[in-house]
């Protein structure tokens, strides 16, 4: 990729930041019910005016608002990112303490959610062109359709609470020896969950490409020249189907970050998107800033990730397109 | 504080080693399930509920009157559990009150018993108290704790605010040091309430470690030092807190070892690791629904009472129409708080009294009870002349009485209430619209900045108060006074000088039997007045596991998680 | 069904052979579903509203899904929440889909700094993380039906609007586009009279993933708390059975598959006839052979 081309995909990935960031800046802000309740905790209202007074001026929430967003950005580009109205902790301590386990959980959802995902959409492939798939297309249409937070909810119901197999909170026992085996257990439920969310998706985005490489001029000559089918399935198309599925991984990876705060929310497992949510409810403004700060990040490095390494999947690309889905 | 760190990269494993695992984590079963049974029954409604440390189970390591450690939930996470960084009254206060002592400790019965304070005595005037402190306490790091920290700790409360405590030490003149185990605290004007707020209600800081504190709103996990039977090892933000017994607390070890705090996000959540056996006692009030399903369950069982956090229909009666008390007495009559209790509730709550105050609350007034009379508030506004028009909704002097009822949209119990509320208001002709909007929404409208001179702008509103309100008769003063300074709870901008007088006479007493006979006077008035209408006080009911743990000890109005229940004080 | 009427409703919904039992299973539960929100007043015994029995019964012959924690019936909910998640379905789709048409036909034809501006704007749409960005918006600025299908159109608009420029841009290659506006025909003449048959088809598949994704974001958004609670959807029953701990009682059986059930059907409908069409629009979806253009 040219340099130039690069930087201007650079910039504009920095404008989206602004922007997102000004939004998510601006909205709370600008809406009436502040965090007066977050920072004077419960008993607030037995605090005399000054007292209130003091509280808003420490956190700069008495300035005009483009102040304070001058000042929010200064301190961005030093990487502080403020203090949470909650606890007074540097913002960026909660944010580290979450990120690990956000990476775990999306992290392993995504590759389980790929894997299952081509696998099952090649065979949905292979098997089309035999003979109709319709039941296999309807089922897994099916769990992609099932709401994410209802399949949590019933995995609960079912193995953690009539069955006992699994743990169904938490990244880990409280009070337990911890360990290895302990957070993967703690995982099992909740990307279970995930993957039958996502894999879906995937596996249709397979299925379709493969189909249409399979009914492409090439294979029809390669037919026609008496290559072997399972050639012809796992080479030919497979490789050919793994560009849109590179793409479309690498943009689930920015949606699940953010879209896992449901699955966070039903499991209380400790993820960014439930930190985020968690602040929206307490007016924890910094903390709200710096999650979604960290979100949008993220999805702008996946999706500068995808356009990066495009090229490389794709010979015939010398430079990098939109990636269009 | 050893956040945990996760070894990142590693392959992943099949499931299978993953399933094992699981298993050989699950918490242990417990032992004894029928014994279980028996002695799980808990009482009723009303009063003192001692749960006795169970014997007669033979059985292995976790026996029902001690535990070498239990599960608990909490809904949200409470700071390093200082007293200035935790989070809510209920269950934060009761966490901080594991690690942190107070000189006097409320019972099970709300009575002020000595806890730091061995003794103490109270002047003729009523304005000196002299407290004589219990020897050999110290601090969970060792330190002596002496009277140095009790002028310390008053020093410091008034220095930098507190919204619990700051007030309640106003009043305070000076705290002489008169010797190690003295101290004596000179008031302004006598003060019936001191023994229990401040003085079973604020811990005792340690001027050793404190003194260099500037900003105790930013202390971390190390200021956790206090004098209390669990000291804090490990806290994992928004996960979890270990407390482990403190071997040399004064009044004898505590009778559960370790202590695993976790914190749900959700309370169905919560509930289902407490019948998976993930959890042993959840301090996040259990759903009514669940309490049959509970009680028939061998290995669980609920512990339940009354409850003194209260919920109101507030007005706000600087509102055309609903400045007319006739209007505010009649919306009380066409209410029936026992639908309420029956349907929402599902029977697990106290009937109300008009004037706030809890019937077991020692300040209530016996007499007041809540009338619902349907026909009797359609006689009234009648009278009134706010006949009804052709849509059947009644209007006075042209103002139709229709308004905006405000609930917080994450209080589903509420919400329920409000919809009921709104069928009963339409009985009378009165049309109610519900508005589930933010928490902090609601109290933007409400009680903007939590300053009520600053007004209001709302017709009706669902509310709560917390349960120390319900013990503090300056505080239910402050409900109805006009002015802001006095009344600070005023949140119905209520103006009416028989509740004032009433209000005056409570500050003004000078002992306890006073500021009852003013208590009384108090809620009389407050009923007149009708600036809101009591609906009732749930039940603290909680989830436990007795095959764990029995040794839970029920204060009335609070609940079973406090140190009453792991050792012998109060 | 006779072949020959078999064939001929394969004509009728333009389906090929293969894909026809999808795409008619598709249609059917989509069409179950509208006459379930049209004859809702009729098939519910009860208003979403009415309290009209015992809280947390079971189903029993009045009640043929039990009662909720009020005592309002569970079957009249299903019934009636059928109506809010099709007009948020059908809302975002529709509000969607046209603002991205537009967006993208208005892009496709002007080419230029039009052109730039707008696709970067749908960059910088694309690039927010999406539910977060819905969560802050929800809880401040409301949880009106209106404002959630505003909301969550302006975040579903973008990727309507690439791919329609896309087809814009190919389709304004052809010969009579030239001509039209060689003649000097003006862009809204160019897209509604030039444009549309061929972009039009493309359309179909993106509406109706638009209404899926907006009726399980509806879904989310109310089991989050963020809903209205007082609206009868499938999305705040499931919310309520779950703040209500229904799912730890035997009511998880009749209170919260319901409406996942629902919910799931109705997506997989509204899926199968996304997917029938695309494989009608690339035929190389439909079978093994390519099949002439």
């Amino acid at each position: 990729m040219t340099t130039r081309r690069l930087s201007l995909r650079i910039g504009q990935y920095l404008l989206v930041l602004l922007l997102a960031v000004g939004l998510n800046f601006a909205l709370p802000r600008a809406m009436p019910g502040g965090p007066l309740a977050t920072l004077g905790g419960e008993d607030v209202g037995l605090l005399g005016a000054e007292e209130r007074e003091q509280l808003l001026a420490e956190y700069d929430l008495d300035r005009p608002l483009p102040e304070q967003f001058g000042r929010y950005l200064a301190g961005v580009a030093t990487g502080d990112l403020g203090t949470s109205f909650v606890d007074r902790r540097p913002v960026s301590e909660r944010l580290l303490a979450r990120l690990p386990w956000t990476l775990l959980l999306v992290g392993s959802s995504l590759v389980l959610t790929t894997v299952l995902g081509v696998a099952v959409g090649a065979w949905a492939a292979a098997r089309r062109e035999r003979r109709r798939d319709t039941g296999t297309i309807i089922g897994v249409l099916a769990i992609d359709a099932a709401p994410p937070f209802w399949v949590g909810m019933l995995l609960i119901a079912g193995f953690g609470v009539q069955l006992g197999w699994l743990p169904t909170f938490g990244a880990v026992t409280p009070g337990g020896p911890g360990g290895f085996g302990d957070v993967l257990a703690h995982l099992v439920l909740p990307v279970a969950t995930l993957t039958l969310a996502g894999f879906a998706q995937t596996a249709l985005v397979t299925r379709s490409s493969m189909l249409s490489v399979l009914g492409s001029e090439p294979l029809f000559v390669a037919r026609a020249k008496g290559v072997p089918r399972r050639r012809l399935i796992g080479h030919h198309a497979l490789r050919t189907a793994a560009l849109p599925v590179h793409t479309l991984v690498l943009l689930e990876m920015g949606w699940l970050i953010g879209g896992a705060v449901v699955v966070e929310t039903v499991f209380s497992y400790p993820g960014v998107g439930r930190l985020l949510f968690e602040a929206v409810l307490a007016r924890d403004f910094p903390v709200m800033q710096g999650a979604f700060l960290l979100l949008t990040v993220t999805v702008i490095a996946a999706n500068l990730l995808a356009d990066l390494t495009y090229p490389l999947l794709d010979p015939r690309v010398r430079h990098p397109v939109e990636v269009t889905q | 504080m050893r956040p945990r760190r996760i070894r990142s990269a590693l392959p992943l494993l099949l499931a299978a080693i993953a399933l094992s695992a699981a298993c050989s984590t699950a918490a242990d079963d417990p032992a004894g399930g029928t014994d279980a049974a028996e002695e799980s029954d808990t009482d009723e409604a009303q009063g003192t509920a001692e749960e006795e440390a169970e014997t007669g189970e033979a059985d292995t390591t976790a026996g029902a009157a001690n535990a070498e450690a239990l599960t608990i939930a909490i809904g949200g996470d409470e700071g390093s559990l200082t007293p200035y960084t935790y989070r809510t009254g209920y269950p934060g206060w009761n966490l901080l009150g594991l690690v942190w002592d107070t000189l006097l400790v409320l019972d099970a019965s709300n009575e002020p018993q000595p806890l730091l304070a061995s003794d103490w005595s109270i002047d003729d005037a009523g304005t000196t108290w002299t407290l004589t402190l219990h020897e050999g306490v110290t601090w969970h790091d060792g330190e002596p704790f002496t009277a140095d920290d009790v002028a310390f700790t008053f020093d410091y409360v008034s220095r930098f605010t507190q919204s619990r405590w700051t007030n309640a030490v106003a009043g305070v003149v000076d705290v002489t040091v008169v010797d190690d185990l003295e101290v004596t605290i000179e008031l302004d004007a006598p003060d019936p309430e001191f023994a229990v707020r401040p003085l079973a209600d604020m811990p005792m800081l340690p001027e050793h470690l404190w003194s260099t504190i500037d900003d105790p709103e930013a202390a971390g996990v190390e200021a956790a030092v206090g004098t209390g039977p669990y000291r804090l090892t490990e806290y994992e933000q928004d996960q979890r807190y270990r407390l482990e017994a403190n071997e040399d607390y004064f009044a004898g070890p505590a009778r559960v070892e370790e202590l695993n705090i976790a914190v749900f996000a959700d309370p169905s959540t919560a509930f289902a690791a407490l019948r998976s056996g993930e959890l042993d006692m959840s301090a996040i009030r259990l759903e009514p629904q669940l309490v049959e399903q509970f009680e028939a369950a061998d290995d669980l069982a609920v512990a339940r009472g009354s409850g003194f956090a209260s919920t109101l229909l507030q007005i706000n009666t600087e509102r055309p129409v609903l400045d007319r008390t006739e209007v505010r007495q009649a919306i009380g009559l066409a209410i029936d708080p026992s639908e309420l209790i029956e349907v929402v509730l599902l029977g697990t709550g106290t009937a109300p009294n008009p004037g706030f105050v809890h019937p077991d609350s020692p300040l209530s007034d016996p007499s007041l009870t809540h009338t619902f009379d349907a026909a009797a508030a359609n006689e009234l506004l009648d009278e009134l002349g706010a006949l009804p028009g052709e849509d059947g909704v009644r209007a006075l002097d042209g103002a139709p009485l229709s308004f905006e009822l405000l609930v917080y949209a994450d209080n589903p119990p509420r919400i329920r209430a409000a919809e009921l509320i709104q069928e009963m208001l339409a009985e009378v002709g009165i049309e109610v619209t519900i508005s589930p909007q933010e928490a902090v929404t609601v109290d933007d409208q409400v009680w903007p900045g939590f300053d009520v001179s600053q007004g209001r702008d709302f017709d009706l509103s669902m509310w709560g108060w917390s349960a120390p309100v319900m013990l503090d008769a300056g505080r239910i003063a402050a409900l109805g006074h006009s002015d802001p300074e006095i009344g600070s709870l005023n949140i119905g901008g209520l103006d009416d000088p028989a509740v004032d007088a009433a209000a005056e006479a409570v500050q003004a007493a000078e002992d306890a039997e006073q500021r009852q006979a003013a208590a009384q006077e108090l809620q009389a008035a407050l009923a007149d007045a009708r600036p809101f209408v009591t609906l009732y006080y749930g039940d603290e009911i909680f989830g436990y596991r007795p095959g764990s743990y029995d040794g839970w000890v029920f204060q009335d109005g609070q609940g079973i998680l406090s140190k009453l229940s792991f050792v012998e004080v109060g | 069904m006779s072949s020959s009427a078999d064939g001929r409703l394969r004509r009728a919904l333009h389906t090929s052979r293969r894909s026809g039992p999808a795409a008619i299973v598709g249609v059917m539960i989509v069409a179950a579903f509208l006459v379930v929100v049209i004859a809702g007043d009729w098939l519910a015994p009860f208003t979403a509203t009415e309290r009209a029995g015992i809280p947390y019964q079971p189903p029993d012959a009045v009640h043929r899904l039990g009662t909720d924690d009020v005592g309002r019936d569970l079957y009249s909910q299903l019934v009636l929440g059928a109506r809010t998640s099709l007009a948020i379905g059908a809302g975002v789709a529709l509000l969607s889909i046209a603002v991205g048409t537009l967006v993208g036909g208005v892009a496709g034809l002007s080419r230029g700094a039009v052109d730039t501006i707008a696709m970067r704007t749908v960059d910088v749409v694309l690039s927010l993380p999406f539910l977060p960005l819905l969560v802050v918006a929800a809880a401040f600025l409301g949880r009106g039906l209106t404002t959630q299908i505003l909301l969550i159109s302006a975040l579903t608009w973008a990727r309507p609007a690439r791919l329609v420029r896309a087809a814009v841009l190919s389709a304004s290659g052809r010969g009579h586009v030239q001509a039209a506006t060689t003649l000097g025909a003006g862009t809204w003449w160019l897209l509604t009279r030039h444009l549309s048959f061929s972009v039009a088809p493309l359309l179909v598949p993106l509406v109706v993933r638009a209404a899926m994704g907006a009726i399980l974001l509806e879904a989310s958004l109310s089991f989050l708390g963020l809903g209205d609670p007082q609206r009868a959807s499938w999305g705040t029953m499931l919310y309520w059975a779950n703040v209500r701990a229904a799912v730890l009682t035997d009511a998880w059986l009749w209170w919260v598959l319901p409406p996942g059930i629902a919910i799931a059907t109705l997506v997989v409908g509204l899926g199968l006839i996304g997917l029938a069409w695309e494989e009608r629009l690339n035929p190389a979806l439909a079978g093994g052979r390519r099949r002439a253009a």
